[in-house]
């Protein structure tokens, strides 16, 4: 018998705005290599998620520009390698938005607030699928990179099995380090960079959050609230109307912070009997 | 938790200066070596701090109304006193005073050029108020009008971020005991706490600076007691702000301030209104 080709990672994305805010407005960049919403997804699924700054300008395009790098470009890789290949990589990005704002007349306080740069936190997520040469041992596995409080969650039934970069509701604070439009802080950069290396199997589930909903998920776990299966099951039909509503409850109540809110679920399904003939028992 | 509401343009707050206008202005600050005038100098702070306020609210669609800002004089007269199309405004929305500053002035700075040099880059600084010197020091009539116009200000967002007012002064008041009025400014209240007032006290004497003294600290005169005696005590937010820019604070420190530069508290203000609740 011959493994299928590779894992089924199904994709799911919900995103709201903060409260008062339009949906325009929202400052957090999810990209996939795959598309949006559920979808069977070659080996090398990339994710890419950045929560630009409240209080920077121009950040959501910061944001989308480090997201869509994290997944096409060659920033993810250059965050495992030295300062250097980063700092390159960054330069990139950085030119990029400076290009967006080129030849635009801007307000004196526009001005001011470009030159102050944009900020995000930023989370890259790469996941690898491999058959042995005989098509019998797969080797299913992740490689994550982070700057500052975006979390992604590694779950197997109901048992987290990592909480990657912060793993407690505490750990969270105003001011989480922020990749910037500018290389002012990037000497201390590389020692806020994070990374998460795993092996993931059948059934496992990956959620990767901005840091509200992160922070209302690491709480609602130590409260015993059984909130994977409350994700699950927003998933199971995903609704947008059903997902704005346990966000405003949770805010309401005052469990979630008002911000913007992106959560992921990735779900590793492996097939385990194949497709290939020649390998069909008979 | 009081102090802890979100600052938002469905919920915003609201920051007035009240600022001493009287004929003493026109010395310079005791323990000052710039040439510079209590009045210009104060100018310059003002003008600077709704630039910054302006420019954290600046997105990349325009100004976003999280504050509501009001700068009052007082001096041979009392009130509002932000001029040209602001002029008569009162307590007004940040976006509206950043279309209209009085003039934007430019100046010279030098920038990395980032190859090693220097460059000069020309840098806007806009203008909003101008020094005023003149007349007495009628601190309770400007006290009474803050009064009023933060009452307003809360009857239409009961559950703001409580106003804050800063009263920069560099002397006594002219027209009878202010602590009065400054009890019944600070029993406003959101629903987020009482209103927030600070005294920031520009003496001519060389007395050396006093920041955000608690009830323990000897202040060098009747004057400064009484202001510390007007000040609200600092939040929580504003207590870690300000024993991170590494100044020793105490749990009944309050917002008052002697011989120092003003923009210690101005740079306090901003911690206390800072990103954690800024949405």
């Amino acid at each position: 018998m011959r493994l299928q080709d590779h894992t089924e990672l199904n994709v799911l994305t919900f995103q709201v705005q903060k409260d008062g805010s339009s949906p325009e407005e929202c400052e957090d960049a999810f990209l996939s290599s795959a598309e949006l919403g559920n979808a069977r997804c070659a080996p090398g699924l990339r994710l890419g998620l950045a929560d630009g700054a409240t209080e920077s300008a121009f950040s959501k395009q910061w944001a989308e520009l480090i997201a869509a790098d994290l997944v096409d470009g060659a920033l993810f890789s250059a965050l495992f390698r030295p300062h250097s290949v980063w700092a390159a990589g960054l330069s990139r990005i950085r030119h990029a938005w400076r290009d967006q704002l080129l030849g635009r007349e801007l307000p004196w306080y526009l001005e001011q607030k470009v030159e102050q740069g944009a900020f995000a936190t930023i989370l890259g997520v790469h996941f690898t699928d491999r058959l042995s040469r005989d098509g019998k041992r797969r080797a299913t596995h992740l490689r994550a990179v982070a700057v500052g409080d975006t979390c992604l969650f590694h779950v197997r039934d109901t048992r987290l099995v990592r909480g990657f970069p912060l793993e407690s509701a505490e750990d969270f604070s105003n001011r989480p380090f922020l990749v910037g439009t500018q290389s002012a802080s990037d000497h201390v950069l590389g020692i806020h960079i994070r990374r998460y290396s795993a092996a993931y199997l059948d059934g496992d589930r990956f959620y990767l959050a901005t840091d509200a909903v992160a922070q209302f998920i690491l709480r609602e776990l130590s409260e015993g609230v059984p909130i994977w299966d409350q994700i699950d099951e927003l998933a199971e039909e995903p609704d947008q109307d059903d997902f704005d509503d346990w966000v405003y409850r949770a805010r309401r109540w005052g469990h979630m912070r008002n911000d913007d809110v992106t959560l992921v679920r990735v779900g590793a399904k492996s097939p385990a009997l194949a497709g290939d003939d020649d390998c069909t028992p008979g | 938790m009081p102090y802890a509401a979100e600052i938002s343009r469905v919920n915003p707050t609201c920051i007035l200066f009240l600022i001493d206008q009287s004929g003493s202005m026109e010395d310079p600050f005791g323990n000052s070596t710039s040439p510079l005038s209590k009045a210009e100098q104060v100018a310059t702070i003002t003008n600077r701090f709704l630039q910054n306020l302006v420019v954290r609210c600046a997105k990349s669609e325009g100004v976003r109304d999280y504050f509501d800002v009001g700068v009052i004089g007082y001096g041979s007269s009392t009130g509002f006193a932000l001029r040209g199309a602001l002029e008569g405004a009162g307590v007004t929305p940040i976006s509206r005073i950043a279309a209209s500053p009085l003039r934007v002035d430019e100046r010279t700075k030098k920038t990395d050029d980032g190859a090693g040099g220097l460059v000069d880059q020309t840098v806007k600084f806009p203008i909003w108020f101008d020094a005023v010197a003149n007349g007495g020091t009628p601190m309770t009539q400007a006290l009474g009008l803050a009064q009023e116009a933060v009452q307003e200000f809360v009857q239409k967002h009961p559950a703001c971020f409580p106003p804050m007012v800063i009263n920069i002064t560099d002397g006594e008041a002219t027209d009878g005991d202010p602590s009065n009025a400054a009890t019944a400014l600070r029993q406003i209240a959101s629903s987020d706490g009482n209103v927030l007032l600070f005294n920031v006290h520009c003496s001519s004497t060389k007395s050396p600076p006093i920041v955000f003294p608690g009830p323990d600290v000897a202040l060098p005169d009747r004057f400064a007691e009484l202001l510390f005696s007007m000040s609200s005590e600092l939040t929580e937010n504003m207590r870690v702000g300000a024993q991170a820019e590494g100044i020793a604070v105490t749990d009944q420190s309050r917002g008052f301030v002697f011989n120092a530069d003003p923009v210690a508290l101005i740079t306090l203000l901003e911690i206390g209104t800072r990103a954690g609740n800024l949405r």
